[in-house]
């Protein structure tokens, strides 16, 4: 691992489902990445209000979560510029999402195209603010 | 005039439930109203309109069993003819039965009845037995219809909470899974471990695979066939990254694969992986050895082709083997829909899958998707 630890990119996940975010969460650090996980877009949108150092390299997120769902996390952030060009990839048990132009993943999700997604994402934020 | 206890006036109508049939009558003179009350209500609640007005805002609240109309009506812009063609206008007038009641028999009326879907006419005076058969006959049309509705909205119900099952089993399998991968991924298994792993994730992987493909069957069921949405890709990449995750799961069959020609066009990732991880599975249960992939662009399309050695498929299993449903009751391996699932996936990209099996060559599904035709379901969404 040439990896340190201030290298690290931080990965938000986003779900209600624990078992689905601690199993993200193994897969993701195993992959090299920091994860941060919240149970819902409200939780979610507090911690990217509250702490500006964790702003995360990108986000996985569920769309049905009680309090605020994938749906209302996205249009919120859509109206904050600073969040607008999070990088989002949306997982869901339900089918494709409607309306949502994104990266979509079904549920059970293919791990390695997910992890090939993603590191997709950071290779072009990497250019991006090169 | 006098009303029997049982009859039911307009008014008292509206506190009739949609249970029971109700029998609407539509005349202008009170006596002959009263009469048909009494020979209805026995059978059937009795919808007395009263006045002619109240016909058509009564007639279109709910379906009745069957309309009884005067066409000795005669007020100009409200006969029973045209009272009959206006509620035929309405959802709930659309079916009805309806019977005209007349004096007299008035053929160029008769005729114009016949093109509003009356059902016959009867002479007034009304034979009470005449009527009562005809009644009896249209009631038990309706109970079964009434039943026929109650059995397809049940069905109905079953497969939405069907499908919402089957969408609800994806998160806990979600879960099963990744955490399987990690720990295969992470390579610091003994051999036995990595093989019980290997089994877990193998199983679950079916298990999100039988419901992904019971969940398109209801879904191609109610939406006439599965959607795809095509994007630029790569044949020879789509393939050996599945390879890779599939290999990963058997350890000990071989998934081997070989790449020719030009490989990329526009189809739907997603479901170009479904199809030939139905097909690889197919070989990995019911062939021996080897699993050959076989990616090879032609012109205008790409040909994947799937090959395993072992028992050819019976010959009789052959006509019905892309049906669905269509496996044996004796198999204990699915409901027999993966083919039915690869062949409209086929379908929706304009393609076409076949399969030749033998005993000295083995079995091979060959699946030939066209790089950018687009397909009749692709322009019609």
């Amino acid at each position: 691992m040439t990896d340190t630890i201030a290298e690290r990119k931080v990965v938000l996940v986003i779900d209600d489902d624990e078992d689905f975010c601690a199993s993200m969460r193994e897969l993701l650090v195993d992959a090299g990445y920091d994860v941060v996980t919240r149970s819902s877009g409200r939780q979610a949108l507090d911690l990217l209000h509250g702490d500006l150092a964790c702003r995360p390299a990108a986000v996985i997120m569920d769309l049905r979560m009680p309090d605020m769902d994938g749906y209302a996390f996205l249009a919120a952030c859509e109206l904050e510029p600073r969040l607008r060009e999070l990088p989002v990839i949306v997982v869901s048990a339900y089918g494709d999402p409607s309306g949502v132009e994104l990266d979509f993943f079904q549920k059970p999700i293919n791990v390695s195209r997910l992890l090939r997604s993603l590191a997709k994402i950071m290779s072009s934020s990497v250019r991006a603010t090169a | 005039m006098q009303v029997s206890s049982s009859t039911r006036s307009l008014v008292d109508s509206d506190h009739l439930g949609p249970g029971g049939p109700e029998i609407l009558i539509v005349d202008a003179d009170p006596d002959s109203r009263a009469g048909l009350r009494e020979l209805v209500e026995p059978l059937a609640h009795a919808i007395d309109v009263g006045s002619l007005e109240n016909a058509l805002p009564v007639g279109q609240t709910r379906e009745r069993a069957a309309i009884l109309i005067d066409l000795d009506l005669q007020p100009p812009d409200c006969d029973g003819l045209q009272i009959l063609a206006r509620l035929r206008e309405s959802s709930t007038g659309r079916d009805v039965p309806a019977l005209f009641l007349s004096h007299s028999s008035d053929p160029l009326a008769e005729r114009r009845g016949d093109e509003l879907g009356a059902l016959g006419y009867l002479r007034k005076p009304v034979d009470p037995a005449a009527l009562r058969a005809k009644l009896e006959v249209l009631l038990t049309l309706y109970q079964r219809g009434v039943e026929l509705r109650r059995i397809t909205a049940e069905a109905r119900a079953k497969d939405v909470h069907m499908g919402m099952l089957g969408h609800d089993l994806r998160n806990p399998l979600s879960a099963i899974l990744v955490s399987a991968r990690i720990v295969l991924m992470r390579d610091m298994l003994t051999p036995e471990d990595r093989t019980s792993v290997a089994r877990i994730a193998r199983n679950a992987e079916r298990m999100a695979a039988l419901i992904r493909d019971l969940l398109d069957y209801t879904r191609g069921q109610s939406a006439g066939g599965i959607p795809i949405v095509r994007q630029p890709a790569h044949m020879g990449e789509i393939c050996a990254a599945m390879i890779e995750d599939i290999a990963l799961l058997h350890p000990e069959r071989p998934i081997r694969m070989s790449a020719s020609g030009k490989l990329r066009g526009s189809w739907d990732r997603g479901r170009v992986e479904q199809a030939i991880s139905n097909l690889i599975s197919n070989a990995l249960t019911h062939g021996t050895g080897a699993v050959n992939l076989v990616v090879e662009g032609r012109r205008g399309e790409v040909a994947i082709s799937v090959h395993n050695e072992g028992a050819p498929i019976p010959e009789d299993q052959l006509p019905h083997l892309f049906d669905p449903f269509s496996r044996g009751e004796t198999s204990r391996l699915g409901l027999g829909l993966g083919l039915f699932i690869v062949r409209e996936i086929l379908r929706a990209h304009g393609g076409t899958v076949e399969v030749t099996t033998s005993v000295d060559h083995g079995t091979t599904f060959t699946t030939r998707w066209p790089r950018a035709v687009r397909s009749t379901r692709e322009l019609e969404t």
